[in-house]
């Protein structure tokens, strides 16, 4: 495990666990049939004080004479660790199944300072994890295993606390993860300010915009942009935004008008922000009209429905339909489709493309879209935004080969040295 | 018009012709409804429905966030429904949250609808009463989603000081029983929804508190969760109303006396003979296109 | 046949016939019903938002401090911690909510020309906040996780399924990384490989597509469900 080198460098607080966890975890729970666990319509309330008074009382009936006592067995292994990498207040007890016997469930108990154990929950797995507990205080557990004619405790564990841990440190691979992806991210861009020459194969669905709006200006009608169905957090919208920009310039360039409606409050400001930019950094203030980049309705089918009205209404020449889209998209592209516009789609909804590549023109199929947002603009953030990615892909591509020949070729866990929990 | 051949004016058949077909195809199945045999789909509906009998705690907690909207509720309500009758069968505790206005009404509607349920089977002597509070709370909406969704990692009673009615969260018996204060509490999340959410609550309730998600979602979007069902981050889900109709099987399977209405199940065989309508429709236009190209050709 | 008696299981119902008749062509009927949807999912949206969000997060937490400065002095209201001694934005009684109550209502600063570079201010800090808290999420839930998932191991050679399974996955990740390769024109050894990544991709489209006529079926059948069984009681 290569990346522990570097935990155990930054590791400052030793995690004193009372008991380490065995090298083997304990295996899943037995398949108990869970008919039997059903509560038997006693209040839940009874059933822990009842459960209460039997396991501080002792587990196997005394009564009964001692040959006639049924052996029954306990829940072996029983192991409580501090949950590792947490923020405390939590501890993990694992056990295995009685030797012999199918017990119907567990009852796990706890003792605190005071040293009585009571109870804690039932399970019928093997398997809890303890939580709200007080940090550094020792807690014992044991585990009562049920069966139908009396219960079995278990060995009590050794004394375990609770602990806050500072960084979860299993997550060492998601950290360098970011740390390559950054990397990769800040040499691009700045490469690409630098005026290297960073190549991009052509995305043939490009062509057509310019085509599009062209059309549009020759037939004198409007172009329709949506920007997507999501919120600004969402990539799409980001990459989507991007291209309205270029689109922009071009409709001004053009003298076209533009319709961009939006489903989304803080993606609309920015929307009429970007369109109002462009049209003044095109030396063309006066041309914005205010009411072409409008606030349509949140609700999802509702602006489905609106943008249909202004699609059969105002019959654009031209619509783009970039961003994240649900199931909203079939609706709104097959009526573009109906009235005879060009269409462009873009997005990154996997499950929305199939309608987009039939009912659409072009289609930019999910990263074609961020490619395009770079390509168009040719802006060196996006250039080594994009450039980055590519090159994050072949770090994938070479970690996911190179550790399958390993795993494959030497037996080694190659997929453990990336596991996170 | 004399050159047309057949299989030109096929392929410009109006479609409202086609919207006929699909209506009585559909129509007729519900008004009289066969049996078809169902095969209950081991990776996502038995996945979902054993985890959910098996929660590591008995009497666990099941958080389900029903951000359903009247739009899809055909295909997510009665999932909700489904999930909340198996809760109240196992006596496992049902915490619900909308991160969405639209779906409150529905969650509402779909908790007071079960427990309404079990309450008129109880008073005939079978199964088990259910009360608010006891065995189910309703928290309401809070937005933006994510603070809820962060939120309760940490503590529930601050982004939830109340309860949808008003009542004080912390004094709530089912609160206190079960000790809830956040994830860390909970058995499992079950997000029904028609966009992302699941993953959503993967990416951030799964990746920072560890705790098991699983998925109610629509059959459009199924596609988007299933690289999250192989790598195990969703435990089992529900793909669109066959996945409801699988559940509710399920559920009168195991629990006989169930006999509430299984809604999704009404809808399997109109289900059925549309897509076979729709099957045949795609293989006669493919046909079609094909034999017109081929008498285009002909004709040059 | 029991037809409904409800007065809003006929309105839902005639609503319904409203918008399946766009389906013959478009009508006034249906424009009436369109309208109405967006003007209803508005107000409602609006009403909603005002008594679950405003009121509980503006409007009651600023009364209840007001009351407590009132009754206790001015620090009391400022001050309030949670358990774990941190400052609870959350809290019942907080005059701390009157900051991010400013900096949201600097959203408004578009209408007055002036000001309106303000408007970045917030939109700077939601950006900010989404994509600090994404990041980590996304690379952990979307790629190292995934990763990690597609990485075999010799323990997928024990069932014959679960081989077949592995290595298709394996492949199309390959073929279909590589058709998303945009740093290099697709030639050479990479074109059939992107080759590949595109049929995968038209594949995945296909099941897709699949999966999509199934849900708006299932809509449909949901309606008509409701059309025949709810409101003209055809069903039993």
């Amino acid at each position: 495990m290569w990346y522990w080198f570097l935990a155990f460098v930054l590791l400052v607080s030793p995690g004193l666990y009372a008991q380490e966890s065995p090298d083997s975890p304990a295996p899943p729970g037995e398949s108990i049939d869970s008919e039997e666990t059903i509560a038997t319509g006693e209040t839940i309330s009874s059933e822990f004080q009842s459960s209460d008074m039997e396991s501080d009382m002792g587990a196997i009936p005394a009564a009964l004479p001692a040959e006639e006592i049924p052996t029954l067995f306990p829940p072996q292994n029983v192991v409580a660790i501090d949950v590792p990498d947490d923020d405390g207040q939590a501890v993990s007890v694992t056990w295995t199944p009685p030797t012999e016997g199918r017990p119907t469930r567990y009852i796990l108990e706890i003792a605190g300072s005071d040293g009585f154990f009571e109870e804690l929950t039932r399970t019928t797995l093997t398997e809890y994890t303890v939580s709200q507990l007080e940090n550094n205080e020792l807690y014992r557990f044991r585990v009562v295993a049920v069966y139908e004619n009396g219960q079995s405790v278990s060995d009590e564990t050794p004394p375990v606390a609770p602990r806050d841990h500072w960084m979860k440190l299993d997550e060492i691979p998601v950290i360098l993860a970011i740390l390559i992806y950054i990397s990769l991210l800040l040499y691009f861009i700045q490469a690409a300010r630098r005026g290297v020459e960073l190549f991009i194969r052509r995305i043939s669905g490009l062509t057509a915009v310019e085509d599009a709006i062209g059309r549009a200006t020759e037939m004198g009608k409007p172009v329709l942009y949506i920007p997507g169905t999501s919120s600004i957090e969402d990539v799409a919208t980001l990459a989507s935004l991007n291209i309205l920009g270029e689109v922009a310039r071009r409709t001004v360039h053009y003298d076209v008008k533009i319709i961009c409606p939006n489903k989304d409050p803080i993606v609309y400001t920015i929307a009429r922000e970007i369109v109002k930019e462009t049209y003044a950094s095109e030396g063309r203030p006066d041309a914005f009209d205010p009411d072409s980049v409008f606030f349509l309705v949140p609700d999802q089918f509702a602006f489905a429905a609106g943008v249909d009205g202004i699609m059969v209404r105002e019959k654009p020449a031209t619509i783009f339909l970039m961003g994240m889209f649900w199931a909203e998209s079939l609706i709104m592209a097959e009526t573009g489709a109906s009235t005879g516009a060009i269409q462009i789609a873009g997005t990154d909804a996997v499950a929305q493309l199939p309608f987009f590549i039939t009912a659409c023109d072009y289609t930019l199929i999910g990263e074609e879209l961020y490619a395009a947002s770079a390509y168009l603009g040719r802006e060196p953030m996006l250039l080594g935004t994009l450039k980055a990615q590519d090159f994050g892909k072949l770090v994938f591509l070479f970690i996911m080969i190179v550790f399958t020949l390993l795993s494959l070729l030497f037996g080694l866990d190659a997929a453990g040295w990336v596991r996170v929990r | 018009m004399e050159n047309k051949t057949i299989w030109t004016r096929m392929m410009n058949i109006d479609r409202r012709i086609i919207y006929v077909i699909v209506a009585i195809v559909m129509i007729l199945p519900i008004i009289f409804p066969f049996n078809l045999p169902m095969r209950v789909s081991k990776r996502t509906t038995q996945a979902l429905f054993d985890a959910i009998d098996n929660f590591p705690s008995e009497n666990g907690v099941f958080l389900i966030s029903a951000d359903l909207s009247p739009q899809d509720q055909p295909e997510l309500y009665p999932m909700l429904v489904s999930w909340i009758r198996h809760c109240f069968h196992r006596d496992i505790k049902v915490l619900v949250m909308c991160l969405y206005p639209t779906s409150l009404g529905l969650a509402e509607q779909a908790l007071n609808q079960v427990a309404t349920e079990f309450n008129n089977r109880a008073s005939t002597g079978i199964g088990r009463r259910v009360v608010y509070g006891e065995d189910f709370v309703f928290l309401g909406y809070k937005p933006p989603p994510i603070v809820p969704i962060l939120g309760l990692g940490e503590n529930i009673y601050e982004v939830y000081p109340r309860d949808f009615y008003g009542n004080d969260l912390r004094t709530l018996p089912m609160m206190v029983s079960k000790r809830i204060k956040s994830y860390r509490d909970m058995d499992m999340i079950g997000s029904i929804a028609a966009n992302s959410l699941p993953i959503t609550y993967v990416a951030y309730a799964q990746a920072r508190f560890g705790i098991r998600v699983t998925g109610g979602v629509t059959a459009v979007s199924v596609a988007d969760f299933y690289p999250y069902l192989d790598s195990g981050q969703l435990t089992g889900m529900l793909e669109g109303m066959k996945g409801a109709a699988e559940y509710e099987q399920l559920i009168v399977e195991k629990f006989p006396e169930d006999n509430g209405r299984r809604m999704a199940t009404e809808g399997m065989s109109a289900q059925s003979s549309t897509h076979i309508a729709i099957i045949l429709m795609i293989l006669l236009g493919n046909v079609c296109y094909f034999m017109q190209r081929r008498h285009e050709k002909r004709g040059i | 046949m029991h037809i409904a008696t409800d007065f809003w299981t006929w309105v839902a119902a005639l609503l319904t016939l409203a918008i399946l008749s766009f389906l013959w062509d478009d009508n006034s009927f249906y424009r009436a019903a369109e309208h109405l949807y967006i003007g209803v999912a508005n107000g409602y949206s609006i009403t909603l938002i005002w008594y679950n969000v405003v009121v509980p997060n503006m409007i009651d937490p600023l009364r209840g401090a007001a009351h407590v400065v009132s009754e206790q002095g001015f620090a009391a209201a400022f001050f309030t911690f949670n358990e774990h001694n941190v400052l609870n934005p959350y809290h019942d009684n907080n005059f701390f909510i009157i900051i991010p109550m400013m900096v949201g209502a600097l959203y408004v600063t578009r209408f007055i020309p002036s000001i309106s570079w303000m408007i970045r201010i917030p939109i700077g800090i939601t950006m900010g906040y989404y994509t600090a808290i994404s990041i980590p999420a996304s690379f952990k839930a979307s790629i190292v996780r995934q990763l990690e998932a597609s990485i075999l191991s010799r323990s997928d050679f024990d069932s014959a399924w679960v081989l077949v399974y592995g290595l298709l996955i394996f492949v199309t990740t390959v073929a279909t990384l590589i058709y998303f390769f945009f740093s290099a024109e697709h030639k050479g050894v990479l074109r059939p490989i992107s080759n590949i990544g595109i049929l995968t991709v038209m594949v995945g489209f296909g099941a897709s597509f699949g999966l999509t006529v199934m849900a708006r079926i299932s809509l449909a059948i949901g309606r008509f469900i409701f059309i025949f069984k709810d409101w003209l009681g055809m069903v039993q």
